[in-house]
């Protein structure tokens, strides 16, 4: 029942990609740190977050970036 | 109402009406094949379900400090919205089938007919609907708290998200057939849009992050945001037709 709940609890919030989640976390412990060392850290996140949708939508579609490659 | 407050209450509404218009083709086709009372219990259920988690998870995270909260509920708003903007891009670039409400439709009246008949109070129905306004409701209660936390605005991410409830519902009874004509994948690819714009805005101030001009930079991060995703979807059509050539 617990492990059920988790699962939909999981799938609910992380959805399809799971690298989405993860690699939203690193971002945001970057923009952290970036901040905290004084750089001016409101570039990163827009960045980041552009990048990491940019990789998620190309896995979502795989065999047309694979194939596009080929002649 | 400030343009912050006029963004969330647009989100709330727009994500709202969306998940609504899926739940109202799930019960009008339950209700008008089965028996409408049991598949109105079951909707009637769910929505008492999710007051509920309204109501409790609402107050309890506008407890936590603003910036924990924002940097841990900003986070998840950020990936739930990646999710939903990650599959529009895929939509809109043909890469994953459409939203269809009438072939949804098609397919809960075949199960539905499918299903046992029952005598009195029909299971059947009830759970089906309940199953559909909790999923598709747990959506909205997930971004009515979140918006409403982070900004100290539950009432008016609710009365946003009640407000949409009320529309759709008036216009599918009026028309007494599944909305189809609402244009819902581009409305999702808008949501997408907004909640990725909002994440990144609240997690990153959550990080530690100082935004220059403060809330007025939402603005530009959303046609920033908007415009990324409608090359990606330039981007992929381009690939795709590639591949079809390539392949063919």
């Amino acid at each position: 029942m617990i492990g059920r709940a988790a699962i939909a609890v999981w799938s609910f919030l992380v959805g399809e990609d799971w690298h989405v989640a993860v690699a939203v976390a690193a971002s945001l412990a970057l923009t952290a740190l970036a901040t905290a060392t004084g750089l001016p850290a409101w570039v990163l996140p827009p960045v980041l977050v552009l990048a990491i949708l940019y990789r998620s939508v190309r896995a979502g579609n795989r065999p047309a970036f694979s194939r596009a490659k080929s002649p | 109402m400030s343009g912050a407050q006029a963004g969330l209450a647009v989100s709330v509404f727009l994500a709202s009406a969306v998940e609504v218009v899926e739940a109202f083709t799930i019960v009008l086709a339950v209700g008008s094949s089965r028996q409408w009372s049991s598949a109105l219990a079951g909707v009637g259920a769910a929505l008492a379900a999710l007051a509920a988690v309204v109501a409790i998870a609402g107050p309890a995270l506008v407890g936590i400090p603003i910036g924990v909260l924002r940097l841990i509920v900003g986070g998840l708003l950020l990936i739930f919205g990646l999710q939903w903007l990650r599959k529009a891009i895929l939509r809109a670039a043909g890469a994953k089938a459409l939203h269809d409400e009438l072939a949804i439709f098609a397919e809960e009246r075949e199960a539905a007919a499918l299903a046992p008949a029952a005598r009195d109070f029909d299971s059947y129905g009830f759970a089906i609907s309940f199953k559909a306004v909790l999923l598709e409701g747990l959506e909205v209660a997930f971004i009515v708290v979140t918006f409403g936390a982070n900004r100290g605005e539950v009432p008016l991410a609710a009365a946003a998200a009640a407000l949409a409830v009320a529309l759709v519902v008036l216009v599918g009874l009026a028309a007494r057939a599944p909305l189809a004509r609402v244009p819902e994948n581009a409305m999702k690819f808008a949501v997408g849009v907004l909640l990725t714009t909002f994440g990144v805005f609240w997690s990153s101030e959550g990080a530690g992050t100082s935004w220059p001009g403060g809330e007025a930079v939402l603005a530009p991060l959303l046609l920033l945001i908007l415009a990324a995703s409608l090359a990606m979807v330039r981007d992929l059509r381009q690939r795709r037709t590639e591949t079809a050539t390539v392949s063919a």
